[in-house]
C-alpha cells in the first residue's frame, strides 16, 4: 500500500503536467496561426499600397515620356524656325517703305534677298540663301538678313533726304547706305533718281547686335 | 487491488501516449501548414516589396521632373504659337493649290507659277516656288497679304517689284517663295 500509493499519484500528475504542456503548445500554435495571419494581411496591405503608389508613378511616367515626346517635336520645330529666321511680311515691308516717302517721290524697283553673314563679319562678304541651301553647317552660326536695293524718283534732293532719313529712324532697318542720286528727266521735267541699299536683321541674335548698336 | 492498480497505469500511459503522438502530429502540422506556407509567403511578400519600392523609388525620381517638363512644353507652345505650323509632306498639293488660287486675284496679270525641286535641310525639307505676275502697285500689295496669310510656315527668299509702267503705276513681281515641311 505504502509503494504504489506515491507511484500513481506521481504517474497522474506527470499525465495532468503533459496534458497542460499539450495544451499550452495547442493554444501556443493556435495564437501564432493569428499572428501570422495578421502579420502577412498587414504585409499584403503594404504590398498593395505600394503597387497602387507604382502605378500611379508609372502613370506619371507614362505623362512624361509622352511630354518628353512632345518636348523634342517642338523643340525640333523651334530649331527649324530659329533657323529660318524671322518671316518678312513684304506687304508691311512695302508700307514701310511708302510710308517713309515724302510727297511726289516714288519707287521704281525694290528687290528684297535673304542672306547669312557671320555674326563678327557683319557687313563682309554674303553668302546668299538660294532655296536656304546655305543655311546647313558652317562653322559658325550664320545670322539672317534680308538685303533690300530701292530705286526710285524724287523731285529734288531734299525729298531724297526725306526718305532717307525716315528710313533710318526705322529701328528695324540697319546698314542704310547714303543714297546716290543723279539727275534725270521726265517729259521735260527735271527728277532725281536715287539707289539706296538696306539691310533687315531676321534672326534673333542679329537683332540683339543692331540693339547693340552695331547698325 | 493489484490488477486494478495495473489496469489504471495501463490507461494513463496509453493517454501519455496518445497526448504526445498528438503533440507530435500538432507540431509536425503547425510546421508543414502554418509556419513553412507562412513563410514563404511573408518572404515573397517582402522581396515582391523590396523590388517594387526600388522600382516606385527610382519612377518618383524620373516622375519629379514632370512638372520642370511640362512647364518646358507649355512654354514651347507658347513661343511656336507666334509660328505657322510645318505642313506635312501630304499637304503639298493643297499648298500649290492655294498658290495658283491666288493667281485668280483681280488685277493679276501673267501669273506663273515654277515649282523647283525641294531642298533637304538639316531639320526639314525646303519646297521653293517661283512666282510672277503684273499687276498695279495696290494689287500686287494685296496679293502679298494674301500670300502671307496662308496658314503654313513659308518664307519669300527673294522678292522683286519692277515698275513697268509708272504712269499707270503697273509693277512686275517676281519672288521666290519657299513652303516648309516636315521630311515624313
Amino acid at each position: 500500500m505504502v509503494e504504489w500509493y506515491p507511484k500513481l499519484l506521481r504517474q497522474r500528475r506527470l499525465l495532468k503536467l503533459q496534458a497542460w504542456v499539450s495544451a499550452a503548445v495547442v493554444v501556443g500554435v493556435l495564437i501564432y496561426v493569428a499572428l501570422e495571419r495578421k502579420a502577412l494581411g498587414s504585409a499584403r496591405r503594404m504590398s498593395e499600397v505600394i503597387q497602387n503608389d507604382l502605378s500611379s508613378a508609372q502613370s506619371k511616367i507614362e505623362q512624361l515620356d509622352k511630354l518628353l515626346g512632345l518636348r523634342k517635336q517642338l523643340e525640333s520645330r523651334r530649331s527649324i524656325v530659329e533657323s529660318l529666321g524671322l518671316p518678312i511680311e513684304t506687304s508691311r515691308l512695302l508700307g514701310e517703305l511708302s510710308g517713309c516717302m515724302g510727297p511726289g517721290t516714288s519707287l521704281a524697283m525694290i528687290e528684297m534677298e535673304l542672306v547669312e553673314r557671320e555674326p563678327d563679319l557683319i557687313g563682309s562678304a554674303d553668302r546668299r540663301v538660294p532655296g536656304g541651301s546655305g543655311s546647313q553647317g558652317g562653322p559658325k552660326p550664320m545670322q539672317q538678313f534680308a538685303d533690300i536695293r530701292i530705286m526710285g524718283v524724287a523731285p529734288s534732293t531734299s525729298e531724297i533726304s526725306h526718305f532717307y532719313n525716315n528710313i533710318v529712324r526705322r529701328p528695324f532697318f540697319m546698314r542704310v547706305s547714303p543714297p546716290n542720286s543723279r539727275e534725270a528727266s521726265d517729259n521735260e521735267l527735271i527728277t532725281r533718281e536715287f539707289e539706296l541699299t538696306l539691310s533687315m536683321p531676321l534672326t534673333s541674335a542679329s537683332v540683339a547686335a543692331v540693339r547693340r548698336g552695331e547698325r | 487491488m493489484n490488477t486494478l492498480l495495473m489496469q489504471r497505469k495501463s490507461i494513463d500511459r496509453r493517454i501519455q501516449r496518445v497526448l504526445g503522438v498528438s503533440l507530435l502530429l500538432v507540431c509536425a502540422a503547425s510546421y508543414l501548414a502554418v509556419y513553412r506556407p507562412a513563410s514563404l509567403a511573408r518572404a515573397q511578400i517582402i522581396d515582391d516589396m523590396s523590388d517594387a519600392q526600388l522600382q516606385l523609388d527610382e519612377d518618383r525620381q524620373r516622375a519629379s521632373s514632370l512638372d520642370s517638363v511640362r512647364a518646358e512644353v507649355e512654354k514651347l507652345e507658347r513661343q511656336l504659337k507666334r509660328f505657322k505650323p510645318l505642313s506635312g509632306r501630304k499637304e503639298l498639293p493643297a499648298f500649290h493649290e492655294q498658290l495658283s488660287g491666288l493667281g485668280d486675284a483681280t488685277g493679276i496679270r501673267k501669273y506663273t507659277l515654277n515649282q523647283r525641286s525641294s531642298i533637304s535641310l538639316a531639320t526639314c525639307r525646303e519646297w521653293p516656288t517661283d512666282v510672277t505676275f503684273e499687276a498695279g502697285f495696290d494689287d500686287a500689295a494685296r496679293f502679298l497679304r494674301r500670300l502671307e496669310s496662308i496658314d503654313r510656315l513659308t518664307r519669300v527668299r527673294r522678292l522683286k517689284i519692277d515698275t513697268i509702267d509708272s504712269r499707270q503705276g503697273t509693277v512686275r513681281v517676281s519672288l521666290s517663295l519657299s513652303l516648309f515641311s516636315t521630311e515624313e
